[in-house]
C-alpha cells in the first residue's frame, strides 16, 4: 500500500470511531477518569474537521458527537495534556528521522522512518484535537474557549521552538507529502511537521549532510559542510583527563586519548607528568593500601555479563541490559548518573506508543517485553528522558 | 585535633544542611598545602616547565576546583571507583595534578600559538590598513565559526555519545580510517562509518540551526 493509500484509510476510519465515541459518551461505560475518551473523540473530530476535502463525512453527526463532550471531561483532558511531553517528543521524532537517513542497516531505516513519522503524528494529533476545541468555542462554550486559548498559546511556543528543525524531517518527505496532502489548505499552512522542506528537492539532504548521495550544497548548507569537515585537531580537556585518571572516562574518551598520546608528543609528556604526578601521590598519601581497586571495562559496546545479562547500549548516565529468562525477554535500564537520569520506557514496533510495563529492580528499572517466540527479530526502542528533559532513544534488535 | 575524615565529614555535614563550611575547609586544605607543592614539583619535573614560585598558584586554583566541583566529585567517584578516592586528600592532591597539568600544557599551547592579534603592533603603511582591515574581519568571522563548531561538538558530545566518539578519532585526532576506528571502539567498520556520517550530518543541522536562529534575532 502506497503512502497515500495508508494515510486515506486511516484518516477514513475515523468516521467509525467518532460513530462508536458517540455511543461511548451518551452511555459511559468505562469508570474513572473521562479524559482519555474525551481525548480521542477530540483527535477524531479533529482529524476529519481539518481533512473535509479530502474525507467527506457527515458534519451533523461530528457536531452532534462533540456536543455530548461533557465540561468536566473537556477540563480534565485540558489538564491532563502535557505541551512538554509533545516537545520532546517532536524533538525525539527529528533525531529519528536522522537515523532513518543514515541507518546502520537498511531494516533499522524502516524502523526508525515508523518511530519518526510517530512523533509527527502526535504533533498533528494535538492540531486535530485543538481544532475540535475551537470547534466547541465556536458553537459558544466558554470553557472550551479558554482551554483553546492556553493550550494552543503553549503549542505555538513548541512550534517556535523546532520548526526551524524541518531539515531534519526531510528523510520522511513521502510520508510527510501523503499527509500533507490529505489537509485541507487551511490546515496544510499550518502544518509545517508535514510540509515544511518536503519537495522532493530536499529528500536526500540529510543523507548528503553525512556525506552520502549525490548533492551540491549552496548558501548556509555549503558554510556549514566546510566548517564541519575543515581539518581540525581538538585538545583533550581538563575535564576529559581528570575523568580517565579517575577510571570514568568513555570508550570514546579513552580511545581519543590514546590516540592523542600516539600522534601529539606535547600530549604524551602530559601523560608522562600524569604517571610522574600518581606516583608522587601515592608516596605522600597514608600507608593504607586501596585493596580493593578492580579496573572498570566500559570498552566494549556489547557483552555477555556473567549472569547479569547481554550489555547492548551504554551511556555515562545509564546502560542497558538484555536479559533472556525462561522464555520470556527483558530489558533492564540500569542508572549509572543517578543526578543525570529521569526515566524510562521501552516501545516495541507493534505498539509504537504504548509503553511496555515496568518495575523497578535491584538491577534497574525492568521491561518485560513478552515470550521470547513473540518478540525474536523484533526491534524495541529504548527512551531514557535525563535531567533537563533531553530524551536518547536507542533501537535494540531483540 | 580532628583527623583529615572527621573535618571532612564535619565539611560534607554543614553543606549538606546550607551551613558556612568556609572554616573547616580553609583548615583541611592548608594541611595538604605542602604535599600540594611536592605534587607540582613533579609535575613541572616531567614536564621540564614552571618555577617553584607557581606552586601557591596552583594550590589555589585546585583549592576552587575542590570548592566548585570537587566535593560532589569526590562523593561520586567514592560510589563508583572506590580505590581511585581512598581519601578526601589523595582526591585534592589529584585535583592538584590535573590543575598543574593543564596550566603547563596551555602555556606549551600559548608558545606554540605565537603573538595573538593585535600583540603586534609595528607601523603599517597606510595603503596597507584596508587590506589589514579585511583580513581582520575574515579572522574575527572565522573565528567565530570555529567557535560555533566546537558549541556544536559539545552538543554532539552530549545527545549522541556514540556518533561523537567516532567522529571525534576520525576527524579530531587524525585517524581517517575506519578499520582503525572500528578496531578501536569494538565496533563493526560498516557501524563506524555509520556513526561519522551520522555526526557530520549532525553537526551541520546543529550549525544551520544556530544560524538560523541568529538571523532570525537579528534587527532589521
Amino acid at each position: 500500500m502506497n503512502p497515500n493509500d495508508n494515510a486515506a484509510a486511516r484518516y477514513t476510519s475515523r468516521i467509525d470511531e467518532l460513530s462508536s465515541l458517540k455511543g461511548e459518551l451518551e452511555s459511559p461505560k468505562r469508570p474513572g477518569d473521562p479524559a482519555p475518551v474525551i481525548g480521542r473523540v477530540l483527535e477524531a473530530a479533529g482529524d476529519l474537521l481539518r481533512r473535509t476535502q479530502a474525507i467527506p463525512f457527515d458534519l451533523a453527526v461530528l457536531q452532534s458527537t462533540l456536543a455530548l463532550v461533557p465540561g468536566g471531561g473537556l477540563k480534565s483532558w485540558g489538564e491532563a495534556v502535557s505541551v512538554d511531553d509533545l516537545k520532546s517528543r517532536l524533538k525525539r521524532a527529528a533525531d529519528e528521522a536522522v537515523e532513518a537517513a543514515l541507518p546502520d542497516t537498511s531494516d533499522d531505516g524502516s524502523t526508525w522512518t515508523g518511530w519518526a513519522m510517530q512523533g509527527l503524528f502526535a504533533r498533528d494529533r494535538m492540531e486535530s484535537a485543538l481544532c475540535a476545541v475551537q470547534h466547541l468555542a465556536q458553537q459558544g462554550r466558554k470553557d472550551a474557549a479558554e482551554i483553546h486559548a492556553r493550550l494552543s498559546a503553549a503549542v505555538q511556543k513548541i512550534d517556535k521552538a523546532l520548526a526551524h528543525r524541518a531539515a531534519w524531517l526531510t528523510p520522511l518527505n513521502a510520508g510527510r507529502r501523503a499527509e500533507a496532502g490529505m489537509l485541507d489548505p487551511e490546515a496544510r499552512s499550518k502544518a509545517w511537521w508535514f510540509t515544511a522542506r518536503s519537495e522532493t528537492s530536499d529528500d536526500g539532504l540529510v543523507a548528503a549532510l553525512g556525506g552520502e548521495g549525490e548533492r551540491a550544497f549552496s548558501g548556509a548548507e555549503a558554510e556549514a559542510h566546510r566548517d564541519v569537515t575543515q581539518e581540525r585537531r581538538r585538545p583533550v580537556s581538563y575535564d576529559e583527563l581528570f575523568r580517565y585518571d579517575l577510571g570514568l572516562a568513555s570508550p570514546a574518551e579513552r580511545a581519543s586519548i590514546a590516540a592523542a598520546s600516539k600522534s601529539n608528543p606535547e600530549f604524551a609528556r602530559a601523560m608522562a607528568a600524569l604517571a610522574e604526578g600518581e606516583r608522587a601521590i601515592e608516596e605522600l598519601s597514608d600507608p593504607a593500601p586501596p585493596e580493593n581497586v578492580i579496573p572498570i571495562d566500559r570498552g566494549v559496546p556489547t557483552r555477555i555479563e556473567p549472569g547479569r545479562g547481554e550489555l547492548v547500549a551504554e551511556r555515562t548516565e545509564f546502560k542497558v541490559l538484555l536479559f533472556r529468562r525462561k522464555e520470556r525477554v527483558q530489558l533492564v535500564v540500569q542508572p549509572q548518573r543517578k543526578d543525570r537520569f529521569s526515566t524510562a520506557a521501552v516501545y516495541l514496533a507493534d505498539a509504537p506508543e504504548v509503553a511496555r510495563p515496568s518495575t523497578s529492580t535491584a538491577e534497574g528499572l525492568e521491561f518485560d517485553l513478552g515470550p521470547a517466540s513473540r518478540v525474536q527479530g523484533q526491534q524495541a526502542r529504548v527512551v531514557v528522558r535525563l535531567q533537563g528533559g533531553t530524551e536518547v532513544a536507542t533501537l535494540v534488535r531483540l | 585535633m580532628l583527623t583529615d575524615d572527621e573535618l571532612f565529614a564535619e565539611i560534607s555535614s554543614r553543606r549538606a544542611k546550607g551551613e558556612s563550611f568556609n572554616q573547616p575547609l580553609g583548615e583541611l586544605v592548608e594541611r595538604w598545602r605542602a604535599p600540594s607543592a611536592t605534587v607540582v614539583r613533579r609535575v613541572q619535573g616531567a614536564f621540564m616547565r614552571g618555577s617553584p614560585d607557581d606552586a601557591g598558584e596552583v594550590f589555589q586554583d585546585a583549592v576552587g576546583k575542590f570548592l566548585s566541583r570537587g566535593l560532589d566529585q569526590f562523593r561520586g567517584v567514592s560510589e563508583q571507583v572506590p580505590g581511585k578516592a581512598a581519601s578526601p586528600k589523595t582526591f585534592f592532591l589529584r585535583i592538584v595534578k590535573h590543575c598543574a597539568i593543564d596550566r603547563y600544557r596551555r602555556q606549551r599551547e600559548d608558545l606554540a600559538q605565537g603573538p595573538r592579534d593585535g600583540e603586534d603592533e609595528s607601523a603599517e603603511p597606510a595603503h596597507e590598513v584596508a587590506r589589514s582591515i579585511s583580513a581582520s574581519e575574515a579572522k574575527a568571522s572565522a573565528s567565530e565559526a570555529h567557535e560555533e563548531y566546537w558549541v556544536a561538538f559539545r552538543r554532539l558530545q552530549d545527545e549522541h555519545p556514540n556518533e561523537a566518539g567516532a567522529w571525534d578519532l576520525y576527524h579530531h585526532q587524525d585517524m581517517d580510517d575506519h578499520n582503525e576506528v572500528a578496531r578501536i571502539l569494538g565496533i563493526t567498520v560498516v557501524n563506524s562509518y555509520k556513526r561519522v556520517s551520522r555526526a557530520q550530518a549532525y553537526l551541520k543541522l546543529y550549525l544551520l540551526e544556530v544560524r538560523s536562529q541568529e538571523e532570525q534575532h537579528e534587527p532589521e
